[in-house]
C-alpha cells in the first residue's frame, strides 16, 4: 500500500509531486524486493515525508517522533565513534526494525517481515538509499522560483490587484 | 532498710560514696558489660557479699554477676537453674515496688531453702532498688552468710550508680548499634565487591571473545556499573546516555509496532559498531567493536554474557542499598 503524502519543504528542499513520486516508486519496489512490513521515510525533524506498507496510523506519530528521536541519538552515537554513516538494527525476533541514514537529514525506518533477511533487506535498502538521496539532491539544488514555476502554481492575480486597490484607496 | 541483725561499719557511708566515685569513673573507660561486671563484684567485695548480681530494666537475667567465693561454681544445672529463678523473683520484687526486699520474705520452691542454707552455705539475700530519674530502672541481689543492715545512704548512693549505669545503658545501645551497623555494612561492602568482581569477570571474557574495544554495563537509566577494556577518547557519561536513551527509544518503537521479545540494538557505524543488550530488566550491556568477521557470534555472546550477569546482577541488587 502507498500513501500519497502532502509534498513537504524542509531541509532548504522543496519536494515536489514528481518528487514524491519518483520516492514513492523506489520506496514500493523496495517492499517489494524485500517483503518488510513496512518502510517510512522521514526526515530529522520528524516530518513523514513517505510511507509504504502495513498501516500503523494509530500510533503512526508516536512511532515517528521516536524514530527521529532514536535517529539524532544514533547520528550522535556515530560522530562519537567517529563514524559519518551509521545505521541501526533492533532485533526483536519476528519484528526486527533497520534505521538507515539517508543524505544528511533523512532516517528510513525498515519493520522487517517473517519473509525478510536482514542481509537481503540492507543490500537492497543501500541501493534504494542512494537513489533517494539522488531524488533529495535535485530538491536541494531547486530554488524557490524555479519550484514554484516547476510546480505551475502562479499566485491568485486578482486577490493581489484587490489588495493593492484597497491600500491606494487608503492612503492615497 | 532494716535488716535483723545490725553489722554495720562507722564509715561505711563514705566508703561507699568512693567507692561510687571510683566505679562511676570507669563508666566510659571500659564496655558496658565489663563496667557492669566490675561494679557487681566490687559493691558485692564491699558489703561481703559471697553472690551479687545485677538485673537492669525488665531482664530476667543479670546484666552483672559475681561469685566471690564460688558458690555457685560447683551447682548441678538443676540447682542452679533453682537459685536463678530465686534470685530473679527477688529482683523482680524489688522492680516492682520500688522498695528492697529479702528473699525470706518470699515464697520459695521446696528444696531451695535447703539449697542456700546447705549447698551454698549462704543465710540470706537482699535485694536492693538500682533508681534513676525517680524510677527504679533496676535491682542489686546481694547474698550472704550473715545478716546485714543497709541504710538510707546506701540506698542513695546506689541511685547515684542507678543513674550512672542507666547512662551507660543508653550509650551501650547506641555504640552497639552502631558498631552492629559498621559490621553489617562492612558484610555487604564485601558482599558487593565479590559480585562487582564476577561482573567484571564476565565482561572481561566476553571483550576478550568479542575482540571489542570496550565493554560497558550500565543502569537503564545511564548510571555506570562496570567496563572492561580501552579506555575510550571521549566523555563516557555522554556514550551512557546516548546508549540508554537509544535503547529506550528503540524498544518503545518495537512495542509499537507489536514486538514483544527480546530485544537487540546495534549501530552499525563504518568502522566501528555498539551492540545494545538489556540485562535483567535494569541495565544494558554495550559492546563497541570493530568490523567482525561473523558479528552474528557477538549477538549469541552477548547474549550468553547477558544470562550470566542477570544473576550477578540480582545478587548485586540484594546488597546494593547500604
Amino acid at each position: 500500500m502507498t500513501t500519497a503524502v502532502q509534498p513537504r519543504i524542509g531541509s532548504n528542499r522543496f519536494l515536489l509531486k514528481k518528487d514524491t513520486h519518483e520516492i514513492g516508486l523506489i520506496l514500493n519496489r523496495f517492499q517489494e524486493n524485500t517483503r518488510c512490513r513496512s518502510v517510512l521515510l522521514i526526515d530529522e525533524a520528524g516530518h513523514l515525508v513517505s510511507k509504504h506498507g502495513e498501516d500503523t496510523s494509530p500510533r503512526e506519530a508516536t512511532v515517528i517522533a521516536l524514530l527521529a528521536g532514536t535517529f539524532q541519538t544514533t547520528r550522535r552515537l556515530s560522530r562519537l565513534l567517529g563514524a559519518k554513516e551509521f545505521s541501526s538494527r533492533v532485533d526483536c525476533g519476528m519484528r526486527d526494525l533497520m534505521m538507515l541514514q539517508v543524505g544528511d537529514d533523512a532516517l528510513l525506518a525498515i519493520t522487517l517481515g517473517d519473509e525478510s533477511t536482514s542481509t537481503l533487506v540492507r543490500t537492497y535498502a543501500l541501493e534504494s538509499i542512494r537513489r533517494l538521496e539522488k531524488v533529495f539532491h535535485g530538491a536541494a539544488e531547486r530554488s524557490e522560483e524555479s519550484a514554484l514555476e516547476e510546480s505551475g502554481w502562479k499566485g491568485n492575480d486578482t486577490f493581489a490587484r484587490a489588495v493593492t486597490d484597497r491600500l491606494d484607496a487608503l492612503f492615497g | 532498710m532494716t535488716t535483723n541483725a545490725a553489722v554495720s561499719r562507722a564509715d561505711q557511708g563514705a566508703d561507699l560514696h568512693r567507692l561510687i566515685f571510683e566505679l562511676t569513673s570507669r563508666a566510659t573507660a571500659v564496655p558496658f558489660s565489663q563496667f557492669v561486671g566490675e561494679v557487681t563484684a566490687k559493691l558485692a567485695g564491699f558489703y561481703g557479699s559471697s553472690v551479687g548480681r545485677i538485673f537492669l530494666g525488665g531482664s530476667q537475667q543479670p546484666v552483672g554477676a559475681a561469685d566471690l567465693h564460688d558458690c555457685l561454681k560447683h551447682l548441678s544445672v538443676a540447682d542452679r537453674e533453682l537459685f536463678d529463678r530465686h534470685d530473679a523473683q527477688l529482683a523482680h520484687e524489688v522492680r516492682r515496688t520500688g522498695r528492697p526486699a529479702k528473699l525470706s520474705q518470699l515464697p520459695t520452691k521446696p528444696g531451695f531453702e535447703k539449697l542456700l542454707r546447705e549447698t551454698l552455705g549462704l543465710g540470706e539475700g537482699y535485694g536492693l532498688p538500682i533508681q534513676s530519674h525517680g524510677k527504679t530502672q533496676g535491682a542489686l541481689c546481694l547474698y550472704h552468710r550473715d545478716p546485714v543492715r543497709f541504710s538510707k545512704a546506701d540506698l542513695q548512693s546506689l541511685q547515684a550508680l542507678g543513674n550512672v549505669l542507666q547512662g551507660s545503658v543508653k550509650q551501650d545501645d547506641g555504640s552497639a548499634r552502631y558498631l552492629e551497623d559498621v559490621r553489617e555494612k562492612d558484610k555487604k561492602m564485601q558482599h558487593y565487591k565479590l559480585h562487582l568482581q564476577k561482573i567484571e569477570m564476565i565482561l572481561e571474557e566476553l571483550r576478550a571473545l568479542t575482540m571489542a574495544r570496550s565493554v560497558l554495563l550500565i543502569e537503564r537509566t545511564a548510571e555506570f556499573i562496570a567496563k572492561r577494556g580501552e579506555d575510550l577518547p571521549y566523555d563516557e557519561s555522554h556514550l551512557n546516555v546516548l546508549l540508554a536513551g537509544g535503547y529506550e527509544a528503540s524498544k518503545r518503537i518495537a512495542g509499537l509496532l507489536g514486538s514483544t521479545g527480546e530485544k537487540m540494538v546495534v549501530h552499525e557505524g563504518e568502522g566501528e559498531s555498539v551492540l545494545v543488550k538489556e540485562v535483567a530488566s535494569r541495565a544494558l550491556l554495550a559492546i563497541i567493536y570493530r568490523d567482525h568477521d561473523v558479528p552474528q557470534l557477538i549477538a549469541e555472546w552477548a547474549n550468553s554474557a547477558a544470562a550470566r550477569l542477570e544473576e550477578e546482577l540480582a545478587a548485586l541488587g540484594e546488597v546494593r542499598i547500604l
